[in-house]
């Protein structure tokens, strides 16, 4: 390896550009307010205490509950939704106006309703999560149904497929590119309902971190939570794309760039 | 000679289309009418016609994808209401599961079907060694040439043991090298699984070098204009047929049976 390959390295560049982040940081951190900023070595001192203190665990292994309960249960009523409202026009003229009308609202504006009807605790956080997540999940499912190549219907109708076998051998399975990026979404905005729900509803978990450090102006403490929910992001986004690469074993690898 | 039982009988056949007019309005056009001809066992037809003479319509309503608004199709003396295991169809198209596996897309029609597994990877193992695709057998459509993955769609076709073969162009998105290459595949498979087959193409050549009688649809609306009987010996892979003076004979009845009035190519040509 020259030196010039080892400088064009992606790692390598990933690395410095990082370092070079973290020094500047640490440079103008240090000489302003820290309520304001902070310093990446402040930020580590306070991401030890809060190992040590078994505070940071329990606060991601609740999140982490919360955001899985709640993307689960919008995937097991978003997906059959999405498929029968592509399939049967009759179930999407029924449903499609509380569908649109749901979608439009700003699901954050019904944290109130919500605390009516399912209290303060987890069961709220929940609601709120599959309130954010049912719907991309449900839509890009619609979505994949309309795209299902009309072609392969009619080729599985000549055989003499009857309607629920068009649905499980074609319908299906020519969903489920649609459905994953559905899912690939759905992750994205559960973790956003699990913060917004736990700033609002929490008495535990990384939204009341974020609350509960945020009001106390200890910034320091703030980053360990923000740093720790891109983790987190990362790891639920990867695990979506893992179980999406098992279903997409048949495609053409279209990556192609520069 | 023994008068047998026709394969398949096409009896005073129409069909109508909603067509725009000009002023906006809908309204119903006959594609074909009184399409008459019977189908012996064994035989392989030709459907010949300029594009938009509704040979694709006729395949289709043969097919049992789409309904006559006269006459209609009968096989052993009964009257087709959709598609039935009797026949099967092989598209211009191609239309493989791109999800399957050149095995289960074989298996598609006996799976449709309910027959137990291990008849169906008995049945589509046969069929893609007779498509001559062993290797390829678990391999996905897009791995494969255009060419292969035509040979999946006869494979699949065959397997669910059809008396009757309907192809809708099935070379017309080949190349023509590709093309003529599995019209000689085309002819061992047909002669070795005994089907009847009624094969709709557009391809002058193709259609003398396969078959055994060739149906020319044209006109508005589109009826049968002649039937010319191809008696080349056979198996026609064994010799070069298009070498034979008789070839460029019914070439030249078909090119102007093809190009006069009628048919909407000739009328684009003529205008």
């Amino acid at each position: 390896m020259t030196l010039r390959e080892f400088a064009l390295n992606k790692w390598v560049l990933r690395a410095t550009s990082i370092l070079i982040v973290l020094a500047a940081w640490q440079y103008v951190g240090s000489r302003i307010n820290p309520i304001f900023l902070s310093t990446p070595t402040a930020i580590a001192v306070a991401f030890g205490k809060t190992i040590a203190s078994g505070e940071l665990i329990s606060a991601v292994a609740a999140s982490l509950g919360v955001t899985a309960a709640g993307f689960l249960i919008a995937l097991v009523i978003g997906v059959p939704i999405g498929l029968l409202m592509g399939r049967f026009r009759v179930i999407e003229y029924v449903l499609d106006p509380y569908v649109s009308a749901l979608y439009v609202v700003p699901r954050i504006a019904l944290i109130p309703l919500i605390i009516i009807w399912a209290g303060l605790g987890i069961k709220a956080q929940i609601v709120v999560v599959f309130g954010t997540t049912v719907f991309p999940i449900l839509l890009s499912t619609f979505a994949g149904v309309r795209h299902v190549d009309s072609r392969l219907i009619e080729t599985a109708y000549s055989f003499g497929a009857s309607e629920k076998q068009l649905f499980f051998k074609v319908i299906i399975p020519g969903a489920v590119p649609f459905i994953m990026s559905g899912l690939r979404l759905g992750i994205g905005q559960a973790i956003i309902g699990m913060i917004v729900a736990q700033m609002f509803l929490g008495i535990a978990g990384m939204g009341f971190m974020l609350t509960n450090y945020g009001n106390q102006f200890a910034t320091d403490y703030v980053f360990v939570v923000v740093l720790a929910l891109a983790a987190l992001g990362i790891f639920l986004t990867e695990m979506v794309k893992f179980v999406e690469s098992r279903f997409n074993h048949w495609k053409p690898d279209e990556r192609i760039r520069g | 000679m023994t008068t047998l039982e026709p394969a398949l009988r096409i009896a005073g056949l129409g069909k109508r289309f909603p067509v725009r007019t000009a002023a906006g309005a809908m309204e119903s056009v006959d594609i074909l009418k009184g399409v008459d001809f019977d189908v012996r066992p064994n035989e392989f037809i030709s459907i010949i016609g300029a594009s938009g003479s509704g040979k694709t319509t006729l395949l289709r309503i043969v097919a049992g994808l789409t309904l006559a608004d006269e006459g209609g199709v009968e096989i052993a003396g009964k009257r087709i209401t959709g598609p039935g295991r009797e026949r099967s169809l092989v598209f211009q198209s191609i239309n493989l599961f791109p999800w399957r596996s050149v095995q289960k897309n074989v298996e598609l029609g006996l799976e449709i079907r309910g027959e137990p597994e291990a008849a169906r990877r008995a049945a589509a193992e046969r069929f893609v060694k007779l498509v001559g695709l062993e290797k390829h057998a678990h391999s996905y459509p897009h791995e494969l040439s255009g060419g292969m993955q035509q040979r999946v769609g006869i494979a699949r076709a065959l397997a669910t043991d059809p008396d009757i073969l309907l192809m809708d162009e099935p070379f017309g998105s080949l190349d023509a090298q590709t093309a003529e290459f599995l019209w000689d595949e085309l002819l061992k498979i047909v002669e070795q699984t005994r089907k009847t087959v009624l094969f709709v193409t557009h391809h002058i050549d193709e259609a003398i070098y396969l078959s055994d009688r060739i149906v020319v649809l044209g006109g508005k609306p589109a009826t049968i204009i002649d039937v010319i009987e191809v008696d080349f010996p056979k198996p026609r892979y064994a010799y070069d047929v298009r070498a034979e003076p008789r070839f460029a004979e019914f070439r030249a009845r078909l090119r102007r049976e093809l190009f006069r009035g009628g048919s909407s190519l000739a009328e684009e040509e003529g205008a």
